[in-house]
């Protein structure tokens, strides 16, 4: 594949910033909180078969309209403004915890405005039984092994790199605290900001995928998403922990490129 | 100069084990550690001890707000305060202080302030920090991404609410409110003086030398350390064209007089290491929530003083190390008056708290402690910056209210 193109479009207040690669019907990815920097493998095997847009979250870098943006409903318009900016209608939508809030957001505030839709590790509900560890208090040191099933596996060592000196390890934690802090400001104290109520709303055709060692979202909240949005498909990955979509990069293409052509 | 005797209120029966055993002294620290009859007994010796510090000639009496923990269990100073404003006499009250994002509306905090000042006759010192990440964001829920908006926020109705002559309305983003009029209304106009307690960040200076504060570090790596941080600010000060009053500045020093240096060790070292390795044992994860200091303050490098790189370098102190390195200033009221005079001069601070009772340190030994400082170091740093005027310290009503029933002492 030929490398994503690096796309500056300006949505509302903010400039975004979107890598763009494939051809085929549109495809949004929404990334997470953790393991997000790059492009992804299995957007490399989804852009076989459509145009993939991966966008970075307003507050992962430098961003000015940052501040404008102050709750779930301006984060979500944000999102369409994004749309309309790229000249996408009802694309599909990819993402991954944070980010499958968001598109969990967009559906059900504007249920034509998304295709299909998958949600992978979904953060967004709070279950009172099975909350999951509390990743904002997670020191940064315990992160790799949170996050991957196999934390000495090569994507997770490249994935979360062991800082080599004091001052690599002040800019990972600049880095994650931006990005955090980011997420944070949506999600904190406690990822619950009325989804559940709005989640009936949602009309596209959607897969929940979730992992059954995932600490960061429980398999028990794939339940319950898929318990709220009628018709939707639960899909479990067996021994796989949050990142499963970096680690089971082939499976984790497979499993959502037969769901989007199905 | 301004020598004032600050209390954290530690609670001061954690078991030997405590740091082994359990994670944080802050946010989880296990509830069932927690004996209410035997708190019962430390407020009250607290509140003797600092109504002791007032009667022994301390010119002020300082409380401040932490939540979740044992290293200070005065989730409300302003109940502290108010006990105060009748038990003692002279000293300002300093309330260091209130944490404002955490107040919803903040208006309360205009109010209660208010009624502090108004009931202690004008003694009050109004002391607005932002608060630690421990207490606001992870045991009070505030989102660290919009902390500090909303604190600057609760700071412009606060100062409204005392200043502006008739009822008025605020439109905020975190606060809205239709009539904003508060009574009482303070006694010192234009208001209490306000300090700020911080960390050593750089925004927080500009922003206090602009409002024309007190800042007041309070570091619990002494003064050496602190002699740092205070160069910063005092070169900040410069570049933004602000005089270098001392009085603009306050710092936290622990102190422990005793009769003669080893006796100093003898008496408060296991109390001194109860503190260190108790009291400020902070699980890494709760020192920082992600967004609570800017990209701009991590990137100056200033580190936080709780965490697990913090409790590691305190894990192996002694004795010798707390002395030498300034965590604490030790020894005969000479070695004292000597290190404090060195470190007040090398800090540039004109309002100087010290901490006499430490960690887990009894009643008998703060008195003790209390009462030598007082009488032999007191006298003897008191002349210092004379040449200044302390345009920050409260202005009380020259003739106050008679306390108590006819016949009462």
């Amino acid at each position: 594949m030929t490398p994503p193109e690096e796309l500056s479009v300006q949505a509302g207040a903010i400039t975004a910033h979107v890598a763009r690669a494939g051809q085929g019907e549109p495809l949004v990815y929404l990334h997470g909180a953790f393991g997000y920097s790059g492009w992804p493998a299995f957007l490399t095997q989804l852009a076989q078969s459509y145009t993939v847009y991966a966008p970075v979250h307003p507050g992962f870098v430098e961003s000015d309209g940052f501040d404008q943006i102050e709750d779930i409903l301006d984060l979500t318009l944000y999102h369409f403004d994004l749309l309309d900016a790229l000249g996408l209608q009802a694309p599909h939508v990819v993402g991954h915890f944070f980010g499958a809030m968001i598109g969990a957001e967009m559906a059900s505030i504007r249920p034509d405005g998304v295709g299909k839709l998958v949600l992978a590790s979904p953060a967004g509900l709070w279950v009172d039984h099975d909350p999951g560890v509390d990743y904002f208090a997670t020191p940064a040191d315990e992160l790799r092994a949170l996050m991957f099933h196999n934390p000495g596996s090569v994507i997770a060592q490249q994935t979360m790199l062991h800082p080599k000196s004091d001052e690599e390890r002040g800019l990972q934690g600049i880095e994650r605290a931006r990005s955090l802090s980011a997420v944070a400001k949506f999600l904190w104290p406690i990822p619950d900001k009325g989804l559940r109520k709005r989640l009936h709303r949602v009309k596209s055709k959607t897969v929940i995928v979730v992992a059954d060692h995932d600490r960061i979202v429980p398999a028990s909240h794939g339940t319950e998403f898929s318990d709220l949005i009628a018709g939707s498909r639960l899909h479990t990955v067996e021994g796989a922990s949050h990142l499963f979509i970096l680690e089971r990069a082939d499976e984790f293409a497979g499993l959502v490129a037969e769901f989007l052509s199905g | 100069m301004k020598v004032s005797w600050f209390h954290l209120m530690p609670y001061r029966h954690l078991p030997d084990d405590f740091e082994d055993k359990y994670r944080s002294v802050w946010v989880d620290v296990p509830s069932h550690l927690f004996d209410a009859e035997k708190a019962h007994h430390l407020y009250n010796e607290y509140l003797d001890e600092l109504e002791f510090a007032d009667q022994v000639g301390f010119d002020g009496v300082c409380v401040n707000e932490h939540h979740n923990n044992a290293y200070g269990i005065m989730p409300s100073p302003n109940l502290m305060a108010a006990m105060m404003t009748r038990r003692t006499t002279n000293a300002a009250i300093i309330v260091l202080g209130n944490s404002l994002a955490l107040y919803n509306p903040p208006i309360r905090v205009a109010e209660e302030f208010a009624m502090l000042d108004v009931a202690s006759g004008g003694r009050l010192v109004a002391g607005m920090p932002v608060g630690t990440s421990m207490d606001t964001n992870f045991a009070y829920g505030q989102n660290p991404a919009t902390l500090r908006e909303k604190y600057y926020e609760a700071h412009n109705l606060i100062i409204r609410a005392w200043t502006e002559p008739e009822p008025f309305a605020f439109n905020g983003k975190h606060t809205q409110a239709r009539y904003v009029n508060i009574w009482p209304r303070p006694i010192q106009k234009p208001h209490p003086p306000v300090w700020i307690p911080g960390g050593g960040s750089v925004e927080t200076w500009e922003w206090t030398s602009r409002m024309d504060y007190v800042y007041c570090y309070l570091s619990y790596s002494g003064y050496k350390r602190g002699i740092r941080v205070m160069d910063g600010f005092w070169k900040e000060m410069e570049s933004l064209g602000i005089d270098d009053n001392p009085y603009r500045a306050g710092f936290l020093q622990l102190v422990v007089v005793s009769e003669t240096d080893e006796q100093a060790e003898i008496e408060y070292g296991p109390h001194v290491d109860y503190f260190y390795k108790k009291n400020l044992h902070v699980f890494e994860g709760f020192a920082d929530a992600p967004g609570y200091r800017t990209v701009r303050t991590l990137r100056s490098g200033v580190t936080t003083q709780v965490g697990s790189a913090a409790s590691q370098k305190r894990k192996d102190l002694t004795w010798k190390d707390y002395v030498d390195d300034g965590y604490v200033i030790a020894g005969s009221p000479k070695t004292v008056v000597e290190n404090l005079r060195k470190a007040v001069e090398g800090l540039r601070v004109g309002q100087l708290m010290v901490l006499l009772q430490i960690g887990s340190m009894p009643k008998d030994l703060t008195m003790k402690n209390t009462e030598m400082f007082a009488t032999q170091v007191l006298p003897h740093i008191r002349d210092m910056w004379s040449e200044y005027d302390d345009r920050w310290w409260p202005k009380p009503l020259e003739k106050r209210a008679e306390v108590g029933v006819s016949g009462d002492s």
